[in-house]
């Protein structure tokens, strides 16, 4: 009985921790998206070198999320955070046409690596707010991912300095992390 | 084979675009001055500094930044570089602008910094267009070459040198932390807007720019002490900032003592700081930013003399700044203990810069780890970081 109520209180007061890998080509917003999240607002923030860690507490789920720095010449160390990844944010700069086969490049050989075939691939159509912005039928399209197999995706439009669709990106995450 | 033939092409583009940033012109951020800049902003065409580089990627329409050591450049965009850079570029996006009337803000103020950009390229206000640009420019050469000869007489051209250099050489670490600050504040208020003059008769004038060398280079960017510049009525002045100091608690080599407490410090209290610090990032580190040739290899030493020497601006108690905003980062999670990161390493975390000397991590909300030395991200690694760089 003692356990039984030990085991409600911590399902209760314990949060889930999710390892979320957040990923993208430069300039498309990974850590705005970070720091709407975790603090609600919009800061200025300078291209990142490395990467920036913080734990967004959402929904009884502690998501730990890595946002890396998307350069192209520091791209390669993104496999480094791949380990134990559950969940991969791909972010993208939905004005950007000129390197849009540039990420669906990106993506498409992060998702060939079999540290991350357990992940759920949720990507944020960014910078809504811009004009000439991808919709997300179009990013579908061009990210090819319905030829993405054996692996739940999700696309999000997102606008991160306003704040819009952040929410609802989490929500099918933690959806996903409920599944399992 | 392919790849080698690649990899040559890169290495020559990354040999022309050092050429292009040791031109005098492109060694100050093109929009707030800073010295050494680190980023190419490719949507005009001018080499600029991390802290305005974050800035105009913000701007509306953003503008395309790329670091010159973290990204390869295709030989357009090298070419656009060439054709561009921040004297072409002054021509147009400040060619309405007087330097005498009106001043650059300063760099440690971004919120005015932004402001400016936001006038400069999204209002337009000081555009010429390229072609009347040139003609300006035409123009205006022979007329800065004359002024910079009649600046170069010997009582004025020291005073400017050594108030740019700001190297305070035999003092403590302590005191000459704040005291290049004074001396940045120093030659604002005495001398006006005559700073913002210099850099354009360097760029102008090639008299001017090799007693500038003199100055600079022969010293190892540091021994040449101005001898007769004030520093304790001046230290008074800036007391709070000495206090400021203390609060932070930062010793000299605070960044590497305070490691322990540093990494176990709660979470809340300092997200505030932390937010502080990001939004408000001027970097002032990367006005020492020096070429990467003279890099120093060991990262102790690296601290001090980035902190002695260029550094014009480096406030009290940034050092500091890296253990702050440490703990925000890691929410426990993590495997202790993660030492702070040394505060000469790249702002938000683990890659050291290639080749590059890399500035500030104050006030960056992250963490440095190196993910070379674990192979994990979360690995610890050694504080001093950059020395053990597989890649340098």
């Amino acid at each position: 009985m003692g356990n039984f109520f030990t085991s409600i209180l911590s399902r209760l007061i314990v949060k889930r921790p999710v390892r979320i890998l957040m990923v993208g080509l430069d300039a498309a917003g990974k850590t705005t998206v970070l720091y709407k999240l975790k603090l609600g607002e919009v800061v200025t923030t300078i291209p990142t070198l490395g990467f920036n860690v913080e734990t967004v507490d959402y929904k009884n789920i502690s998501f730990t999320v890595w946002d890396v720095g998307g350069q192209d010449v520091i791209r390669r160390l993104w496999r480094h955070y791949f380990q134990n990844t559950m969940g991969l944010i791909f972010v993208v700069d939905s004005s950007d046409r000129e390197r849009i086969q540039e990420a669906a490049l990106e993506l498409q050989n992060m998702l060939e690596e079999d540290a991350l075939r357990e992940a759920a691939v949720l990507v944020l159509a960014n910078k809504q707010d811009l004009p000439n912005a991808m919709s997300v039928h179009e990013m579908t399209e061009k990210l090819r991912l319905h030829a993405l197999k054996g692996r739940p995706w999700y696309v999000q439009s997102t606008c991160a300095v306003i704040g819009t669709g952040l929410y609802e990106g989490l929500d099918w995450i933690a959806a996903q992390m409920s599944k399992r | 084979m392919a790849a080698s033939v690649k990899r040559k092409q890169e290495e020559k583009h990354l040999q022309l675009l050092r050429e292009m940033t040791s031109r005098p012109a492109n060694r100050k951020c093109f929009d707030c001055e800073q010295r050494g800049p680190t980023y190419a902003n490719m949507t005009v065409g001018s080499f600029v500094c991390t802290t305005c580089s974050g800035i105009l990627r913000g701007l509306n329409p953003p503008h395309r930044v790329k670091s010159i050591s973290m990204t390869t450049f295709t030989q357009q965009e090298i070419e656009f570089l060439q054709k561009h850079s921040n004297e072409v570029c002054k021509h147009i996006w400040l060619g309405l602008y007087d330097d005498r009337s009106s001043a650059v803000p300063d760099f440690r103020e971004p919120q005015k910094v932004k402001e400016f950009l936001q006038e400069k390229y999204e209002k337009k206000r000081w555009y010429v267009p390229p072609e009347q640009a040139k003609m300006l420019a035409s123009v205006q050469v022979p007329h800065s070459g004359s002024s910079a000869s009649t600046s170069s007489t010997p009582e004025v051209q020291p005073l400017k040198t050594l108030q740019l250099n700001k190297t305070p050489s035999s003092q403590s670490p302590v005191i000459s932390r704040s005291q290049p600050q004074e001396k940045k504040f120093d030659l604002l208020s005495d001398l006006g807007g005559d700073i913002f003059a210099a850099p354009a008769s360097h760029s102008a004038g090639p008299t001017n720019f090799a007693n500038f060398a003199h100055f600079s280079k022969p010293s190892g960017r540091g021994v040449s002490a101005p001898p007769s510049l004030p520093s304790i009525s001046a230290e008074d002045r800036y007391a709070a900032l000495a206090e400021l100091d203390n609060t932070l608690g930062s010793t000299s080599q605070g960044g590497f003592d305070a490691v322990p407490g540093s990494s176990a410090a709660p979470t809340p209290p300092v997200i505030p700081s932390m937010q502080q610090g990001f939004t408000a990032s001027t970097n002032p580190f990367v006005a020492t930013a020096i070429p990467p040739e003279l890099m120093c290899t060991n990262p102790f030493q690296t601290n001090n003399r980035s902190s002695a020497t260029g550094s014009m601006s480096m406030p009290s108690g940034f050092g500091n700044a890296s253990n702050f905003c440490l703990p925000t980062s890691f929410s426990g999670n993590f495997p202790q203990p993660f030492p702070p990161a040394p505060y000469h390493q790249q702002p938000n975390g683990g890659f050291p810069v290639y080749g590059q000397k890399p500035p500030m991590s104050y006030g960056q909300p992250a963490v440095s780890n190196n993910p070379f030395m674990g192979g994990a991200p979360a690995g610890p690694y050694p504080t001093g970081g950059s020395s053990t760089n597989p890649f340098l």
